[in-house]
């Protein structure tokens, strides 16, 4: 082969080679262009999600600021709705206020038909008040407000005054209103508000179509669950109308119905309110012969069921009134007419009425007068009625002192959890007030704990102490007890002594070793051994045997018990006050007086004596005190091991840091300056107290 | 709340201190972080670039291109030059490589790494806040080569741009300008990193008509379709496009750019151009040619709707309150639109636009694609 023929067939192989390198070239061209795809498709994928991600996030901002504006709204209908229940309910309480005035006041001397009149303005400013009642409801259901109070019901009497009230509305008619309500649904665990308006609206709907015949109101018992049924004999409501009697502003259209007014509001309360409370509503019908509701209510029998919503009633823990002295009442409101019908009926019932019409008024008297129990409207001047009621329950001379809030608004559940014993909404028949100012008052020291493991023997022994007018609060088992005796410090203990875990016999023993001296009644089925017999005795115990007529017995007990309690039950905490100026001794003792044992000391020296022999629980010391100052007897009480555990609070009229530095240097636990304020004066004592006894159980 | 803002300034001064001069003082004060100027094709493209870096601060980058046509928000004008300042929450690094026609991937590769070192990273580590302004030498038709270097690191990332043009069509090289630097034959990537929303786009006039054509028989290395769905590749697209084989020529434009063909990529379509129907009836791609490709069949739109539709639906769509906008329009677009009569039309939709700067470009890219017929657009946002 030639150079030539060599070279070109060299050149052949290298453009052969060259055409595969290039395809290779293109083809790896082409690979990464199909990867190029793969990641485009992949980008898009991303950017749709990007794009959904940010429409998600557009609709979840437009979603929040749709409903903050819902909120909006529904605050200002809310705000709305308050003033105005508050600006109708006023003048309507006037209205009926005044006619009760003229009608006791000037009863005599008005004609009959002045005095049909005055009740004619007086039952239309009712039927108002119903309809204003009725549509506030509704806004509530509707906004989710309604609240619920899980208490305990006599239904029993709630039904006999629901009965009672729609009498009145079938007076001249031929119809018997009965009442059947079975044994065991004597006590429902319930809302007796709500309970009453199911109630009296399916009632007063039956008595507005029932001309003749019979109205019934039955109430059952199925296990925990209440069933209450409302049956008429009245015009009845046509088949193809009975599916919307429980909606709003539907009423049964039948000229012959239109007679009887009304708002169609009545029904679809039931059923709301029903809901509310856990339960269900339905009604069976028959054209012309009368009509069937029968509300059912799940649990609400269940005594020993946890009430589900969060809100109970305060027991009412009513303060001393020494016997044959008038009850003291603050009645606290601003509306002169409440203030004369009110304070009118409650003198006439025995009560002394300290009336004023502002909040700040309000406590000063309250502070002052140390009352029975207080009235209490909530919009009131200077100071409104839900920060009076906290500054009350947060002081702790008037803490157990029972609260009656009287107000335009209905906000029971709020009321209860601020520590009300009842809440009335205006307008009020002022009996209604007399009513529940006498339950919560009892002639006699304190409030009666019963202490019982077993729920029925508890209720029953309460009952009858109620019965009897006195306040009532119950503990499941002894710790409960003695956690209750600390607190609230009732009056008298009615004590089972079979219960588990801690038994009555250590529970009285507990209770003595802590120096509690209240009476205690031992309600016990157990034959007694002579040691336990000799427990009892020194844990000074009175015993009833259950059996026959014990809760008599214990009522009788009880009784007398409260009635010789007329000493404090327990030691007062000392407070030694070292000061040489006797007018400053003289305002601290009328200070504390009542709440703590003042002892008291002119100089350093004195002081320092009776801090080694009084052992007071805390001192109050002057700084600048004649001979030895106050600083130094300060740093000699802290130095003394036996001593140093009582705290030192300086009350002085120095004021600089240095001063203030010197003393907690010395061991002063808190500092005062003069003119000291009561209310500071007692925080401080009852913080270092407080403190104190932690330390001391630590 | 992070954003970058973008300033445009131009001067028709062919004189370069002038221009350059005339244009940087409508910037005022604003303080840009990388300045991109294109020059007319014409134009002296290393004087204007030399007389724009000696009045520019030193830390601010520059970057010039030759173009085919200027852009702003005032349309496609010509004889300006055109500054796209971009300025605010970004940093910015330039990068480039030559030899774009003997070895366009390296030169990709040399110009993504040197922009990437800039800004203290690795190419591999680009993340979605990176993204890149390519623009490349456009008569060397090497993009797809040269986007295989600049992606080989990392297929990730977003690039968008077009290739530096002239005034005459298809013909001359493209100049591009770094810093000092002017250069044909080259690639340049100006990589950014900015936390402001931003995205890039693409958008042409063209609509799927549902049909679809294989090609069949091709010569991968000269990009030529010899056989489309079996047939003489010529006559088939003329059959296609219901016109005598003859008309399918740019000596016929109207009619040549009426017919176009793309391939299908998730929901979107990469026009694929047809780019000369050869004596042999065979076709010249503009792209590169695969066998068994499968690509659809477009007809053109409304351009100067669907541009406007472009500037006011899909990128506010996309970017939040857009504030800055980088173009980069291909010239058979202003080609077509001269043709028919729309280029004012054409030309008034740039004022929808954001704040912008632009070209008119040599074919161009988007992420690792060459496309054809098509506006590319990198535009920034704000999210207040």
């Amino acid at each position: 082969m030639t150079k030539k023929e060599t070279d070109a067939e060299e050149l052949a192989r290298l453009r052969e080679e060259l055409a595969v390198q290039r395809g290779l070239a293109a083809r790896a061209v082409a690979s990464y262009q199909q990867r190029a795809l793969q990641m485009e498709v992949i980008r898009q994928q991303n950017e749709d999600l990007d794009r959904l991600a940010s429409e998600l996030s557009r609709s979840k901002r437009a979603e929040e600021e749709r409903a903050r504006q819902l909120e909006e709204a529904s605050r200002l209908k809310s705000e709305f709705l308050a003033n105005f229940s508050h600006e109708i309910r006023t003048p309507l309480n006037g209205i009926l206020g005044y006619c009760d005035l003229l009608l006791r006041e000037e009863g005599a001397r008005l004609t009959p038909h002045g005095r049909r009149d005055l009740n004619i303005v007086k039952s239309n400013a009712k039927t108002l008040l119903a309809l204003i009642n009725d549509i506030l409801d509704l806004s509530k259901i509707e906004a989710g407000r309604l609240e619920v109070v899980k208490e305990r019901v006599d239904l029993h009497t709630l039904g006999e005054e629901c009965v009672a009230t729609v009498r009145e509305l079938v007076k001249g008619k031929d119809v018997v209103l009965s009442l059947d309500m079975s044994p065991e649904t004597r006590t429902a665990f319930s809302d007796s508000l709500k309970l009453k308006q199911i109630l009296l609206n399916l009632l007063s709907n039956a008595a507005k179509f029932t001309d003749s015949g019979e109205i019934l109101l039955e109430a059952r018992a199925h296990g925990a669950t209440l069933t209450i049924v409302v049956e008429d004999t009245g015009a009845g409501i046509p088949p193809e109308q009975l599916e919307n009697i429980f909606e709003k502003f539907r009423q049964v259209d039948d000229a012959s119905r239109r007679k009887v007014g009304g708002t169609g509001l009545g029904l679809a309360i039931v059923r709301e309110v029903t809901r509310v409370l856990g339960g269900t509503v339905d009604v069976v019908s028959t054209l012309g012969r009368g009509s069937r509701f029968t509300v059912t209510l799940p649990g609400a029998l269940d005594r020993d069921a946890n009430p589900v919503p969060a809100v109970t009633r305060a027991l009412g823990s009513p303060v001393p009134v020494p016997v044959g002295q008038a009850p003291v009442i603050v009645l606290i409101d601003d509306d002169p007419i409440i203030v004369a019908l009110m304070k009118g009926d409650l003198e006439k019932e025995g009560f002394q009425v300290i009336a004023v019409g502002d909040g700040v008024s309000g406590l000063e008297a309250a502070r002052r007068h140390r009352p029975t129990a207080i009235v209490l409207d909530i919009h009131l001047p200077k100071l409104d009625g839900w920060t009076v009621l906290a500054e009350l329950k947060n002081d702790a001379a008037l803490a157990n002192t029972p609260v009656i809030i009287l107000s335009v608004e209905e906000q029971r559940a709020r009321g209860f959890a601020f520590g009300a014993c009842d809440y009335l909404v205006k307008p009020i028949d002022p009996e209604r007030l007399v009513d529940a100012v006498r339950r919560n008052v009892v002639d006699a020291k304190g409030t009666v704990l019963v202490v019982d493991d077993d729920s029925q023997a508890r209720e029953v022994v309460t009952r009858n102490l109620r019965a009897a007018g006195y306040a009532c609060a119950e503990a499941h088992d002894g710790e409960d007890a003695l956690l209750q005796t600390r607190v609230t410090k009732p009056g008298l203990l009615v004590l089972d002594l079979m219960m588990p875990r801690m038994d009555g016999f250590e529970v009285l023993a507990t209770l003595r070793s802590e120096g509690s001296m209240i009476p205690v009644i031992v309600l016990t089925g157990k034959t007694l051994d002579a040691d336990e017999e000799r427990a009892l005795l020194a844990g000074l115990a009175h015993v009833v045997r259950k059996g026959g007529l014990a809760i008599e017995a214990v009522v009788e007990q009880a009784r007398r018990l409260l009635r010789d309690s007329g000493t404090p039950q327990r030691r007062l905490q000392r407070v030694l006050y070292i000061e040489d100026s006797a007018q400053n001794r003289d305002i601290v003792r009328r200070y504390l007086q009542g709440e703590y044992e003042v002892l008291e000391a002119e100089d350093a020296e004195h002081g320092l004596d009776r801090v080694r022999r009084d052992a007071p629980d805390i001192v109050l010391m002057d700084l600048s005190l004649p001979h030895v100052d106050g600083w130094e007897a300060t740093r000699r009480i802290k130095a003394d091991a036996r001593l140093k555990h009582i705290p030192v609070i300086a009350l002085t009229a120095f004021v600089s840091r240095e001063d203030r530095a010197r003393a907690a240097d010395a061991g002063c636990a808190d500092y005062l300056t003069k003119p000291v304020e009561r209310d500071t004066l007692l925080r401080s004592l009852r913080k270092q107290l407080g403190a104190n006894k932690e330390q001391e159980n630590v | 709340m992070a954003t970058v803002r973008l300033l445009n300034a131009t001067s028709s001064s062919p004189t370069p201190e002038t221009a350059a001069e005339e244009a940087l003082t409508k910037l005022g004060s604003f303080a840009p972080k990388v300045v991109l100027g294109f020059i007319p094709g014409p134009w002296d493209q290393r004087a204007h670039h030399q007389a724009l870096r000696a009045r520019l601060p030193k830390g601010v980058r520059l970057i010039t291109s030759s173009t085919g046509g200027e852009i702003t928000n005032q349309g496609l004008v010509t004889e300006q030059l055109v500054l796209g300042a971009l300025g605010g929450d970004l940093d910015v690094a330039v990068g480039y490589g030559v030899g774009l026609s003997r070895d366009a991937a390296k030169a990709g590769g040399v110009a993504i790494e040197m922009a990437a070192q800039q800004l203290g990273t690795r190419v591999a580590n680009l993340d979605r806040h990176h993204g890149a302004v390519v623009i490349d030498d456009g008569f060397k038709m090497k993009k797809e080569e040269m986007l295989l270097g600049v992606l080989e690191k990392n297929q990730g990332l977003v690039l968008v741009g077009g290739g530096a043009s002239g005034y005459e069509f298809m013909k001359g090289s493209g100049i591009i300008g770094v810093d000092g630097e002017v250069f044909a034959d080259g690639v340049v990537t100006m990589l950014f990193r900015s936390t402001a929303p931003w995205a890039a786009f693409r958008s042409h006039w063209y609509e799927a008509t549902g049909q679809r054509a294989r090609l069949t028989k091709v010569d991968v290395p000269e990009r030529r379709i010899l056989e489309l769905d079996g047939q003489p590749a010529g006559r088939r697209w003329a059959e296609i496009a219901g016109v005598p084989p003859e008309h399918l020529t740019f000596a016929n434009p109207e009619q040549f750019l009426s017919w176009s063909m793309a391939m299908r990529v998730g929901r979107e379509y990469f026009l694929r151009s047809i780019a000369k129907r050869m004596d042999d009836d065979t076709l010249e791609s503009a792209n590169m040619v695969q066998e068994d490709l499968e690509l659809e069949v477009m007809r053109v739109g409304d351009i100067v709707s669907s541009t406007r539709r472009f500037f006011t639906e899909e990128v506010p769509r996309r970017v939040p309150n857009p504030t800055a906008a980088l173009l980069f329009d291909c010239g058979a677009r202003k080609l077509y639109a001269q043709l028919v009569g729309k280029l004012s039309g054409v030309s008034d939709a740039f004022a929808h636009a954001p704040p912008a700067a632009g070209f008119t470009v040599q074919f161009e890219t988007y992420c690792g694609f060459m496309v054809n017929s098509t506006l590319t657009a990198l535009v920034f946002g704000s999210e207040a």
